[in-house]
């Protein structure tokens, strides 16, 4: 590990609260093998490299996802640009979301959106160009959460380094499965046990629409 | 140390290649003669009666949407389980109660003959 | 030189995953043949040399390619291509994590035999093997082919569905050994329980290995779960397929049968190890590669014996095996395990 990013690491585990804090200072001091295989992967010039290749095809699979008129292309740009993000995770150390953006968002949820587009056998889009009247508003919030990105982007705390140092160094903590299920079963208990009962009710509610 | 998806990468450039190239072989080797009756979709030989649009069973969609839920549900289980020791007895609860959640949507899918495919 | 190694690791994998595969292709007609009191597969020859026709599965691949490939009238030219393009590469791209040997040390340098030692490598599998569905649907859709489509689309709801037992029941092997990755799982698979008992997979989760082994049969869609591709019987998702692109749907399927027998071998028979026998020398290396491939051809064997034992489900009988037998049975194992492994403690 870089020195800024052991510094950075002593920071955050100084600054930042979270309970697992002590396995995880003992498991940085063990030299844990999860901690330990990145200890010495560093930034490179490939990642940047990496970041760009991943990031351009995200945009292009999203912009793809809204022009194409056939839904099934829309549907697997939409899984292409989910397949780019899931790179960009794994270029920021976050391995456990990277599998699981491929496993549930192009594995599972678009072969639902696959099935749904196959029920209604769309096989052209109508060509033509008719805005909901909600749109300018889409366009407004878009404009807003754009803004907002590019305030975190370009806000540089004070404190040591910039976003994209302290984000694989947060990676470094808490990308693996571990150090996620340690942070999810005790300071997340309640955000994941709420999340059982959005789970039974989106069964109830799937069962009863289909049963009429 | 590499990063470790790099040869996942290699690997994937391999495995792209070796699709890709058997489906320009065939596409060069091959022979190209169309007919008519060839083209048509293949109904065990019987004329085809009506064009692909077909009505497709609801239940497809209900598995679907099943399998999604009980997919996140084990996406949420392989973190626990790597760290089920430490967690001890009341992580152990905590996943049991969860898991008794989408049990109850099971048995209620069950119940309403969702999972009948008869 | 780093790159280098990982290349020739990468080829080696291809190499010998592909040359199984197309070696499944004899063993399957030759078993058959026995089975049944034939003599089966033994006509193709180079020189006269017949060699039990074993030069059958090269006869056919010629042949497959040769073959007039065409795409019905009304089909997606475009997705009916990547149909068959996206069920091998996935298949394929899944024998990233599986480990092959143990750490191989040459001149005081660390090569871990396994493509990329991955800390999430099951979910990796695991994500993978769900990306296998797009090829099903896709094939199906692209074919203009009604028959196709539900035949696609029943497909790849037996996958997803068998998709689900198949995670659920891995949950007991991780709560055991404790990781994600495979390697070490493997590795935790080399010590002894009571001092005298290898603690491979099988026996710390019988019941798992026994849901697990029948969920990935499932997946691979082979006997008794083939009703995708009972394509003399009932018309499946490749119908409309001819010629090399056939081909690659029927490469698929042995190539996941070969990584069904290695998640098995990985997960429940101990991977690379050998009971007993520990050490980090080129020797016991080498034959701890031997004995992964071994076990790997056991089981390959194993699904095709099954082939000849068990009919076809039907597939109400196929969704109640799945959802309302196999599903919460792999959920009581995680309990019984939770609960056996906290009073262990």
């Amino acid at each position: 590990m870089s020195q800024k990013n052991e510094r950075i690491l002593s920071y955050l585990l100084k600054s930042i609260k979270y309970p697992g804090k002590q396995q995880i200072t003992s498991c940085l001091s063990r030299r844990d093998t999860s901690v330990k295989k990145y200890a010495s992967f560093k930034h490179e010039e490939k990642d940047l490299t990496a970041f760009l290749i991943f990031s351009t095809l995200a945009i292009l699979g999203a912009l793809l996802t809204v022009t194409a008129r056939n839904p099934i292309y829309s549907v697997l740009f939409l899984a292409m640009t989910f397949l780019q993000i899931s790179g960009l995770y794994a270029l920021l150390q976050a391995e456990f979301i990277a599998i699981v953006q491929i496993a549930v968002y192009a594995g599972a949820i678009m072969v639902l959106f696959l099935f749904v587009v196959m029920f209604l056998d769309v096989k052209e889009i109508a060509t033509e160009k008719n805005f909901h009247p909600i749109a300018p508003v889409c366009l407004i919030l878009a404009l807003v959460l754009l803004g907002e990105f590019l305030v975190f982007i370009f806000y540089k705390p004070s404190r040591e380094g910039g976003l994209s140092e302290t984000v694989t160094a947060v990676g470094q903590i808490y990308g693996t499965a571990e150090n996620i299920g340690r942070t999810l079963f005790s300071q997340y208990l309640l955000p994941f046990e709420v999340a059982s009962i959005l789970l039974l009710m989106a069964i109830v509610g799937a069962v009863v629409l289909a049963k009429r | 140390m590499m990063n470790p998806y790099i040869p996942v990468l290699i690997l994937a450039l391999f495995s792209a290649l070796i699709a890709g190239g058997l489906l320009l072989l065939t596409s060069i080797l091959g022979p190209k003669r169309l007919t008519k009756a060839k083209l048509e979709p293949f109904e065990s030989g019987v004329q085809p009666l009506q064009t692909s649009v077909v009505r497709i069973p609801v239940k497809f969609y209900i598995v679907a949407i099943l399998f999604i839920l009980f997919d996140i549900e084990i996406i949420f289980l392989f973190p626990w389980a790597t760290v089920f020791r430490e967690l001890g007895v009341f992580g152990f609860v905590e996943m049991i109660i969860f898991l008794l959640m989408l049990v109850a949507g099971l048995v209620y899918a069950w119940k309403k003959g969702a999972l009948e495919w008869e | 030189m780093d790159l280098a190694i990982e290349v020739i690791k990468v080829v080696v994998v291809l190499f010998g995953v592909l040359n199984l595969a197309g070696l499944l292709t004899w063993v399957e007609r030759k078993q058959s043949a026995v089975m049944q009191d034939r003599i089966g597969a033994n006509r193709a020859s180079i020189l006269g040399i017949r060699a039990f026709g074993l030069f059958h599965p090269l006869a056919d691949a010629a042949k497959l390619i040769l073959k007039e490939d065409f795409i019905p009238e009304g089909g997606n030219k475009v997705l009916h291509t990547l149909a068959p393009f996206a069920s091998l590469f996935f298949a394929l791209l899944a024998f990233a994590a599986i480990p092959f040997g143990n750490i191989l040390i040459l001149d005081g340098k660390e090569i871990n035999l396994q493509i990329a030692n991955l800390n999430v490598g099951i979910l990796y599998i695991f994500a993978m093997m769900s990306m296998g569905v797009y090829g099903v649907v896709l094939a199906g859709w692209s074919s203009n082919n009604k028959y196709s489509l539900l035949g696609g689309l029943r497909a790849s709801s037996q996958m997803i569905s068998y998709e689900i037992t198949m995670g659920v029941s891995i949950m007991g092997i991780i709560m055991v050994y404790n990781s994600l990755d495979l390697q070490e799982i493997v590795r935790r698979q080399g010590e002894l329980l009571w001092g005298f008992i290898p603690k491979w997979g099988v026996i710390t989760q019988p019941l798992a290995c026994l849901l697990f082994m029948t969920a990935i049969i499932a997946e691979t869609k082979r006997i008794p779960f083939d009703l995708p591709e009972g394509e003399s019987e009932i018309i499946g998702y490749f119908t409309e397929y001819s010629g090399m692109k056939f081909g690659m749907f029927f490469m698929t399927d042995f190539v996941e049968t070969v990584l069904a027998a290695a998640l098995m071998t990985t997960l429940f028979f101990g991977g690379w190890q050998i009971p007993y026998v520990h050490g980090n020398s080129l020797t016991i290396v080498i034959l701890q590669v031997l004995a992964f491939t071994l076990k790997v051809i056991f089981f390959c064997w194993f699904f095709m014996l099954i082939r000849w034992t068990l009919p076809r489900f039907r597939y109400d009988q196929l969704m109640r095996l799945g959802w309302k037998m196999m599903l919460p049975l792999s959920l009581a194992n995680i309990f019984v395990t939770g609960l056996v492994i906290l009073l262990w403690n």
